[in-house]
């Protein structure tokens, strides 16, 4: 039998799983020190304690490792599975202050809700959230924040040396863009962009949250907090009301715009910051947002003015269009209440968030989906096919698009994308099926679905503490499967199974 | 005397019709759930209900109106409430706190018009305040002793791979550099 692993594949494996372990694990310091702010003792005990299985964690994996540190080069399958295992191990490690709180019925209601925060998607299964710590609502919106921006890119930003193949695991976590030449370079380029939108984000929501009649106090963390989820396109907010606790369309409008931005990719920030603004209107991505986001409005408007229940313009853009921004940015941001889309929207609306939620925001950003630079590509593909049936035989002609630069639309770029496009609507369909075994209508079914695999957030009802069990942990896999846009995981499931193989041959 | 009973009859109908539609609107409030409104929101929509739940985090001001969220353990919702009326309430549940239980008469709008669309309740009057509590929050002793057994072997394993894998050594190299600099 052929083998793909090594020993020393499974050193490198191992090492660098510790070391993005042993950097994310450093962030829980944030909420322990919001704890001892607001005397949240027990959650502070909690969190003292996870650091430690953490960093012991962290510690164990790095040891066994160290010696593969310097002396063997990270290839692509290194790479895949250094982001898949991370993710996987770091949800199990952050779920345990979520579940020590008590705010959690089951350790898996936890992990369920770690991994939405991780894929900033944005569901969740918490109870009684009006009462949670302060200090693990900043747990949970840190997770996003660093979900979104991704906890790989986090700890290649502290890389110590350059060190040969880090885009490979770079690109695991599945990024791509390549701001400067050095991979830490580009993580840190990322990182500098988010916490400059943190601050100039959380300092508008402070004030609007002041505007609003929130105390300083209250509208600095809830600022904070909706920042994180907005720019991260998560959708956790504090309370359990989510955006429709504030009652304010000011607050809503400081959201729109920064879900709007953290939808985009992250080279498109770092070109416009270089002084290149013609990017806005020339980059695909952008283009593919704009006609998708104007076409899918203009229907919703008409079928919710039809509808009656949101009657002037303020009512159709604050429920309407501020739900479709956020579906489409997978934000899943919601100022109505989940049930009200099942019975107040009508089939045809949820179809028109159904069909946004998949397409979700930018690659390379915070945002889930099948990605507007997929659908551009797909779309231009069938437009040259056409044209190409249409025109002379002996005409060859090379199509381009233009996404940061100007790219030759080749068939690998083409099959590339129809992959990643066939693995999301496989992964919906099949949510879609499970959500029907279970009972649920299908358009709810759907809908959920969309949401869970797309990173979105919004839910339809579905989602609650008493759905059952084997929905749950696939609504866990599909939230991992579309965030880390399936290769990495399967790669992963590729190298357990051959672990077990390789186990069972030997005994 | 015809005339007299003519004016002791038309005084009781007076009573009566004055009377009947108090008593009749009286009878038609329903105390309902906040889930109760969301999930049979047309049922209930420009309805005067009854709802009770613990008021949360702080009143919001909206010049001389406020809001003010309440959850009722099945669900949260904003009520909008002349700010006299929402300085009432004296303690907001979080984390330390148990806010007050407010019972409201109030009108459930589906999508108010006013506040671009927002499903909420608008307040009519207090039926009772029962004043809230603090929380009693204590540390698990249990994870306090872990969390002091795990600190001491994530010590010790922090020794142990910053000494295989040399860092003491590196660490002791940059000292004697330093040294030999000054």
């Amino acid at each position: 039998m052929r083998t793909y692993f090594n020993l020393v594949d499974l050193k490198v494996i191992h090492y660098y799983t510790g070391f993005v372990t042993l950097i994310t694990a450093g962030l829980l310091v944030i909420p322990m020190i919001t704890a001892l702010l607001f005397s949240e003792w027990p959650m502070f005990v909690d969190l003292f304690l996870t650091l430690n299985v953490a960093l012991m964690t962290a510690l164990i994996f790095m040891s066994i490792g160290r010696k593969a540190k310097m002396a063997a080069r990270i290839q692509w399958k290194h790479g895949l599975i250094i982001s898949a295992l991370s993710w996987f191990i770091l949800m199990m490690i952050s779920a345990l202050p979520y579940f020590l709180s008590g705010h959690y019925m089951s350790y898996l209601d936890a992990t369920f809700d770690v991994m939405s925060g991780f894929t900033t998607t944005g569901v969740t299964l918490s109870m009684d959230m009006d009462h949670m710590p302060m200090s693990l609502n900043m747990w949970r919106h840190i997770i996003t924040f660093v979900g979104g921006q991704g906890m790989v890119v986090l700890a290649l930003s502290f890389l110590f040396q350059q060190t040969h193949g880090a885009y490979k695991i770079y690109v695991g976590e599945a990024k791509d863009v390549e701001l400067v030449p050095s991979v830490k370079g580009t993580a840190r380029i990322i990182w500098m962009i988010s916490l400059a939108y943190l601050f100039v984000g959380t300092v508008a929501l402070w004030i609007n949250g002041m505007m609003i009649g929130l105390n300083p106090v209250n509208a600095f963390f809830h600022g904070m907090f909706i920042f994180a989820s907005s720019w991260s396109t998560g959708g956790f907010a504090p309370m359990s009301q989510n955006m429709l606790f504030y009652h304010s369309f000011s607050y809503e409008i400081v959201t729109i715009l920064f879900m709007i931005l953290g939808s985009f990719n992250f080279g498109l920030h770092y070109a416009i910051l270089k002084g290149n603004r013609k990017e806005v209107y020339k980059n695909i991505e952008i283009q593919s947002f704009f006609v998708t986001l104007v076409g899918s409005g203009i229907f919703l408007t008409l079928w919710l003015k039809k509808d009656g229940l949101y009657s002037n313009v303020e009512m159709i853009f604050r429920k309407g269009i501020y739900h479709l921004l956020s579906a489409h940015t997978t934000t899943g941001f919601g100022s109505v209440y989940a049930k009200q889309f099942a019975s107040d929207w009508g089939d045809f609306g949820i179809l028109i968030l159904i069909v946004v939620m998949l397409i979700g925001g930018s690659a390379c950003s915070t945002a889930g989906g099948i990605k507007g630079l997929r659908v551009g590509i797909l779309f231009k593909a069938l437009m040259a096919e056409i044209r190409k049936n249409l025109r002379s035989e002996r005409r060859i002609n090379i199509e381009k698009y233009h996404h940061i630069k100007d790219n030759v639309l080749d068939d690998a770029t083409i099959k590339a994308s129809a992959i990643i496009t066939l693995c999301y609507i496989v992964l919906f369909t099949v949510g879609t099926a499970i959500g029907c075994f279970y009972g649920y209508p299908l358009i709810q079914s759907a809908f959920e679905s969309a949401s869970t695999a797309g990173n979105v957030g919004l839910s339809i009802g579905i989602t609650n503490v008493a759905m059952p069990t084997g929905l749950k942990i696939y609504y866990i896999i599909a939230m991992y499967l579309g965030r880390l846009e399936f290769l990495s995981v399967f790669a992963l499931i590729g190298f357990m199974i051959g672990g077990v193989k390789t186990i069972w041959k030997r005994n | 005397m015809e005339k007299k009973l003519i004016f002791i009859i038309g005084i009781c109908l007076s009573i009566l019709m004055w009377g009947y539609p108090i008593q009749g609107h009286a009878q038609s409030l329903k105390s309902v759930t906040l889930n109760q409104l969301i999930e049979e929101s047309g049922k209930y929509d420009g309805e005067a209900v009854i709802v009770n739940g613990e008021a949360l985090v702080e009143i919001m001001e909206r010049g001389n109106d406020a809001w003010v969220n309440i959850n009722d353990g099945t669900n949260a919702m904003g009520i909008f409430m002349p700010l006299e009326e929402a300085k009432k309430i004296k303690l907001f549940g979080e984390y330390h706190t148990l806010g007050d239980k407010i019972e409201i008469e109030a009108v459930f709008n589906r999508s108010c018009k006013i506040h671009g669309g927002d499903m909420e309740l608008h307040f009519i009057k207090y039926k009772n305040i029962t004043p809230g509590q603090d929380r009693v929050t204590q540390i698990n002793k249990q994870n306090l002793a872990l969390a002091i057994g795990l600190t001491i072997i994530t010590i010790l394993m922090t020794f142990y791979y910053m000494s295989v894998s040399g860092q003491f050594k590196r660490m002791a190299k940059g000292i004697e550099h330093f040294k030999q600099r000054k």
